[in-house]
């Protein structure tokens, strides 16, 4: 290859890591000026419980609260059905079966999140209100659930990628030792595929963090933190359902609509510093 | 009386034959593809037994045999009796992990973990008994001065075995089968991806390692097997052609082709 082809891809390779940067950049400069009114003006309030627009108040705490509980539950439900689901098709199912699973997988990835939110109601309210003997099934743990659904097809066909991934040899040289298949799922493979896990994983919070149409039409939409708090059989509001339900009532310039891109502001400062403490923790040392 | 008689002598001859491989009337195939063809030799205890032949003649999959590493191969089909410490290796229901920790292999390229070269050594023995800390370190130390390679890395065991060259890599990959305590090593081409001087260092390891242990090797180079081996087995398109000690076969071979390979490096079966 020329020097002077060299330099071009180069330079293709620096500017678009600028420009995504940038891209960023505005994202958050521009939020953070479309929401500076409602910071000035409500301060260190917008951290209480009561959201009242025509009185002013934007408490964001239970919006918060919302949307860090329904992605808790997705991916304590999805992570580990989706990992070893991940195993199952890479280590256990013959590999003339894996591309239709897989495919069949992918497809689900690609449904459209309204259609699970119909599902959603159609179907799971239900279920959780009948279940728990609820009067309405449009709760937390109901959102929970179906983002846990929603999430899955990523976190398997991308873990699943990881394992299959690891060159056969690894697993030779591990049987070779004595291990039992088990140890060598366990010891061998996961922690060398670990890195790619924990990305699938964080692909997938990014998408339960952001989730809006079927969140919002399984949560309640209630702006309130339950009691106990953990009771997650109560209706809620995410950050991405209130904004979903009220940027369009809201007029342009007003308070209002500043609070809304207040907590659009929150939502990505939320998804930065998990992005940031999971990549921190998990430094690509142990790559192959 | 004689029965008696009888009796011992079995008893001694089993002692001799201890971890001795006795392979008979072995065919491989790989669905319609029939690789080996009723092999039939026995492995010697304590001896560098060392598989020679063209590329594709079957030597890698005689080895892959014997700790039944291809267990889990699409479509393999296996064939007749390989008998180790007289017991039958080729029977349905054998403990494999059991069987691999007695038989241990090291692959053509090395192959280490993401680890520590600590943590690569302790790899398999680790998942086979609880140790303590005192026990790893010694384990550590003892099997890599086995592989020779403890002088070279004793300063920076917790070190990426990533780090390591590709000779010092295949080294540590032997450390590592050492640790697991077999009884047997298979040794598919480990030299074949090193430079000669990593080359001659795993060569006068061999020489040594074959006191305490029993050494099944597959080589391409002949001059190699001339170096090291104590019995030869030639291998070609699948068939045994000829098998004894090493210095009968390169000064007096029966068989025209065993000469050809030998000497000119060719193959004509
Ligand atoms: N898992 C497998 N499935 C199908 N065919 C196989 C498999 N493993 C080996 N073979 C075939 O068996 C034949 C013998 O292969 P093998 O690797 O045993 O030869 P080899 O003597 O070790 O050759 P080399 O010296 O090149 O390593 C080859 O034709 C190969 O294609
Ligand atoms: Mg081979």
């Amino acid at each position: 290859m020329s020097a002077f082809q060299n330099s071009i891809g180069r330079g293709y390779v620096v500017s678009s890591t600028y420009l995504s940067i940038a891209i960023v950049l505005v994202i958050f400069i521009v939020l953070f000026i479309s929401s500076y009114d409602a910071f000035s003006t409500v301060g260190w309030k917008i951290f209480t419980l009561e959201w009242n627009p025509s009185k002013d108040k934007f408490g964001v705490l239970s919006m918060i609260y919302g949307t860090l509980s329904v992605t808790f539950i997705a991916l304590l439900i999805a992570m580990p059905l989706g990992v070893l689901t991940a195993i199952f098709i890479s280590e256990i199912l013959p590999e003339k079966f894996r591309l239709y699973f897989k495919s069949a997988i992918e497809l689900l990835a690609g449904i459209p999140s309204i259609i699970y939110g119909l599902i959603g109601i159609a179907f799971f309210s239900g279920w959780v209100s009948s279940l728990f003997e609820l009067a309405t099934g449009r709760t937390i743990l109901t959102a929970g659930i179906l983002l846990s659904i929603m999430v899955l097809p990523t976190i398997i066909t991308l873990s699943e990628d990881a394992l299959h991934n690891i060159p056969k040899k690894y697993r030779e040289v591990s049987k070779g030792l004595g291990l039992y298949p088990f140890e060598t799922i366990t010891k061998t493979l996961l922690p060398i595929a670990k890195n790619d896990i924990i990305g699938a994983i964080l692909l997938a919070l990014g998408r339960a963090l952001g989730e809006t149409m079927a969140v919002m039409l399984l949560i309640g939409s209630i702006d309130r933190i339950p009691d106990p708090f953990y009771n997650f059989l109560a209706p809620g509001q995410t950050i991405t359902s209130k904004l979903g339900r009220e940027i369009g009532e809201s007029a342009f310039g007003s308070l209002h609509f500043s609070a809304l891109n207040a907590i659009g502001f929150l939502l990505l400062l939320i998804v930065i510093t998990l992005t940031i403490i999971t990549q921190f923790y998990f430094k690509k040392e142990d790559r192959l | 009386m004689e029965t008696a008689q009888k009796i011992i002598e079995n008893i001694s001859e089993n002692k001799i034959h201890q971890h001795y491989i006795s392979i008979s009337n072995l065919n491989v195939s790989f669905g319609s593809q029939h690789i080996l063809k009723n092999i039939s030799l026995n492995f010697q205890k304590n001896k560098v037994n060392c598989i020679v032949g063209p590329s594709g003649g079957g030597k890698s999959t005689l080895l892959r045999s014997i700790n039944r590493i291809n267990n889990d191969d699409y479509n393999l089909i296996i064939n007749g009796s390989i008998l180790f410490n007289n017991e039958e290796i080729l029977i349905k229901n054998k403990d494999l992990t059991k069987l691999r920790k007695e038989i241990g292999m090291v692959f053509q390229s090395p192959c280490v973990f993401p680890k520590s070269i600590k943590e690569n050594v302790l790899f398999g023995i680790e998942n086979h008994s609880k140790l303590s800390q005192a026990e790893k370190d010694s384990i550590v130390e003892e099997n890599l001065k086995a592989a020779s390679l403890w002088d070279e890395v004793s300063t920076r065991l917790n070190e990426s075995a990533k780090s390591l060259s590709i000779g010092q890599q295949q080294r540590l990959c032997i450390a590592r089968t050492l640790a697991v305590k077999p009884k047997i090593l298979l040794m598919d081409e480990p030299t074949s991806s090193l430079d000669p001087i990593s080359t001659e260092a795993i060569e006068v390891l061999m020489n040594r390692l074959k006191a305490e242990y029993t050494i099944i090797l597959v080589t391409h180079n002949i001059s190699q097997a001339k170096r090291i081996a104590d019995e030869l087995y030639f291998i070609c398109e699948g068939e045994l052609i000829e098998s004894g000690s090493k210095d009968v076969l390169f000064s007096n071979p029966k068989k025209e082709q065993t000469r050809t390979y030998l000497f000119n490096g060719t193959c004509n079966c």
